[in-house]
């Protein structure tokens, strides 16, 4: 059994209308299936506007989907409201691209990363919830003297284990990251990003992993969806999408990636990327811009194919 | 070198390196002005194209923005030192001759191009006021060279371009226009800071390539900030490194990849998430960076250095030749490579 099931999940969000009377609605989220186990990552990259963010917070049932089931530990969730949902909460906890605006500036670091426990442990008394407090922050590489202090008094990363161990404090089985390190300078990153391993390896804790980069997610996940247009276009280990992309989406984005060193510069010439927009009404969303699209793409229903490595495309690599 | 002028356009002379010399700065805060930049020297030859790089806080853009004194209406004060294009000092200039280096000789692109343009005013409305501010055109020529312009960066239909207004393009096109308007009066030099940060990176791929063809045959100087050394192996010829105010390693871009020789850009090229896997721990660089302000008298970087003893909290290290072709700013420069081969 996995610990979180998602399937075909969508959601579409309505927008214009106050002025021009033309009301368009964008279909964030298709149709979206995935599953995370106990102890694994899995990574959802894609650009902006991909809908990697959308499904987090689907997930998280901080907005509503239009369609589709969310499963935590083998229970449906998708329909919990109120005390019930909250309860669920405490087995998935998300932590936020920027660690400032989710900590509340007017709260002390011991009240932030104890509010958790205040819902979900009510039996534990004030000197006990601190005792706790000081333990997470204490694996989260802060020290005691944090505690009274609040927000605007840390750096970036310093704010990031702050945000970390007020997820971790209500002991939860998964972790829902939006872009956790992207705020964050490389050296910082490097330390966030291992903080994010050890501690999963000593909790078993199982992480959604939102980013948009693709070499972080290289490093961290162990299997990898890749969105585009709300759909998920591709899906398998991280090995397997690395070395042998199948939709020319995926391998479009993993050739546009920065190079490692100057001599491996592409020739000029070299197009990797043919355009910056397109994304298709119908059919295969990436369609307009593929250079292996053909007639019949128009007609495709994107849906993703069987087995370990999972693409969504008539004619894949 | 002469692509794109049309009659009436200003004559160009022939441009010379451009220059910072010992450049120091202070920005001001509660308790008075702080030093930001120290001693910063670097020299960028038209046609080249020059890397800053450092993370957030290492006086960067601070750097970059005194080359045109962007920074002085924040109250960014120079301490010492000189900004030289073909040997004036920029900051000896006078107001009227300063407007005209801005965006004339020497323009800039900023990170975020959501916030660079007006909303309230059109695309052709900004890219025309650009071009008649430093050429002598009249509307109607001013309207063709910028659609000429656009077209230069790759936006096609640039007439219908001209009407719109910046909320109906995308980020990318945004780039692009704020690209265009910065080649408006074919400038010598160009400084891009952070240029592709607040972009997807297929859209970054398309700006890296368009900023590069157009650096290349317009013959212009280009002063790169950015975090990414990534961007630097696409795009640099040369590349400074700057931590904690300080320019701690320069030279040719090839070179700093293949012998970084001071300690702190070595750490930062061995962080960066690899194919290494999951279970590998990255070399990540402990403690955090310094400061303004709160600088130690010796090496900046000595408190998360490795290699660090008492030589290097004692003095700031001369630029000292290194194995390559290049500067670095470390005592230790003769040992770094050895040492660290077995600590990376």
């Amino acid at each position: 059994m996995s610990l979180l099931k998602v399937e075909s999940l969508s959601k579409s969000f309505a927008s214009g209308g106050m002025w021009s009377g033309v009301r368009r609605v964008t279909h964030a989220v298709n149709n979206v299936s995935f599953e995370v186990a106990k102890g694994e990552t899995l990574a959802i990259v894609g650009e902006s506007g991909s809908g990697k963010s959308t499904t987090a917070r689907l997930v998280m049932r901080l907005i509503e989907a239009d369609q589709g089931r969310i499963s935590l530990l083998g229970e449906d969730v998708s329909g919990l409201k109120g005390k019930a949902l909250r309860k669920k909460r405490r087995h998935m906890q998300m932590v936020f691209q920027d660690p400032f605006a989710s900590l509340n500036p007017r709260m002390k670091i011991v009240d932030s990363v104890g509010e958790g426990l205040r819902v979900h442990a009510p039996e534990l008394n004030g000197s006990q919830r601190r005792q706790k407090v000081t333990d997470i922050l204490a694996q989260c590489g802060m020290d005691e003297s944090v505690l009274e202090r609040y927000p605007h008094q840390f750096s970036g990363g310093q704010r990031q284990r702050i945000g970390i161990a007020r997820a971790l404090a209500v002991s939860p089985e998964l972790l829902v990251l939006d872009e956790p390190v992207s705020a964050l300078d490389v050296s910082v990153q490097a330390q966030i990003l291992n903080l994010l391993g050890e501690l999963q390896k000593e909790h078993q804790l199982a992480y959604l992993f939102i980013s948009h980069d693709l070499s972080v997610v290289r490093h961290v996940a162990d299997r990898v969806a890749v969105m585009f247009a709300g759909f998920i276009v591709e899906q398998g280990t991280v090995q397997e999408v690395y070395k042998h992309p199948q939709h020319p989406y995926t391998r479009e984005l993993l050739e546009a990636r920065p190079v490692s060193h100057p001599s491996k510069r592409h020739a000029e010439g070299v197009e990797i990327v043919r355009s910056d927009e397109g994304v298709a009404e119908s059919g295969c969303a990436f369609r307009l811009r593929c250079p292996f699209a053909q007639a019949d793409c128009a007609g495709f229903d994107a849906r993703l194919s069987d087995g370990e490595h999972k693409v969504a495309c008539l004619h894949p690599l | 070198m002469f692509v794109g002028l049309e009659s009436g356009a200003r004559i160009r002379h022939t441009p010379q390196m451009l220059k910072i010399e010992h450049l120091s700065l202070a920005v001001p805060s509660a308790d008075g002005d702080k030093p930001a930049v120290s001693d910063v020297s670097l020299s960028l030859a038209p046609g080249h194209v020059l890397g800053l790089v450092g993370e957030s806080g290492c006086g960067k853009t601070l750097t970059a923005q005194a080359v045109l004194r962007l920074g002085e209406s924040q109250g960014i004060v120079r301490t010492s030192g000189k900004v030289l294009l073909d040997d004036a000092d920029v900051f000896a200039m006078a107001e009227p001759e300063l407007r005209k280096v801005r965006g004339g000789r020497i323009s800039m692109i900023f990170q975020e191009p959501m916030t660079a343009l007006n909303p309230v005013f059109s695309i052709g409305a900004q890219l025309t006021e650009v071009i008649r501010l430093h050429l002598d055109l009249d509307k109607n020529a001013a309207a063709a060279r910028a659609v000429k312009l656009l077209a230069d960066v790759g936006l096609r239909d640039g007439a219908e371009l001209l009407r719109q207004y910046p909320d109906s393009l995308s980020g990318g096109m945004r780039q692009r226009v704020l690209i265009a308007m910065a080649m408006a009066a074919d400038p010598d030099y160009i400084i891009a800071d952070e240029p592709t940060t607040a972009l997807d990176v297929s859209v970054q791929k398309r700006i890296i390539d368009l900023l590069r063809r157009l650096q290349e045959k317009r013959g212009m100087g280009m002063l790169l900030v950015t975090h990414d050394f990534g961007l630097v192996a696409e795009l640099c010829d040369e590349v400074a490194v700057m931590y904690a105010g300080h320019v701690v390693e320069r030279g040719p871009v090839a070179d700093i990849f293949d012998y970084p020789a001071h300690p702190y850009t070595r750490a930062l090229m061995h962080c960066r998430p690899d194919a290494s896997g999951k279970d590998k721990k990255l070399p990540a660089i402990p403690g955090q960076v310094p400061q303004p302000g709160k600088w130690p008298a010796g090496c900046r970087f000595a408190a998360r250095c490795p290699l660090a003893d008492a030589a290097c909290k004692a003095a700031v290290a001369e630029d000292a030749w290194s194995k390559g072709r290049h500067l670095a700013r470390c005592v230790h420069v003769e040992k770094v490579s050895e040492a660290l081969e077995a600590f990376v």
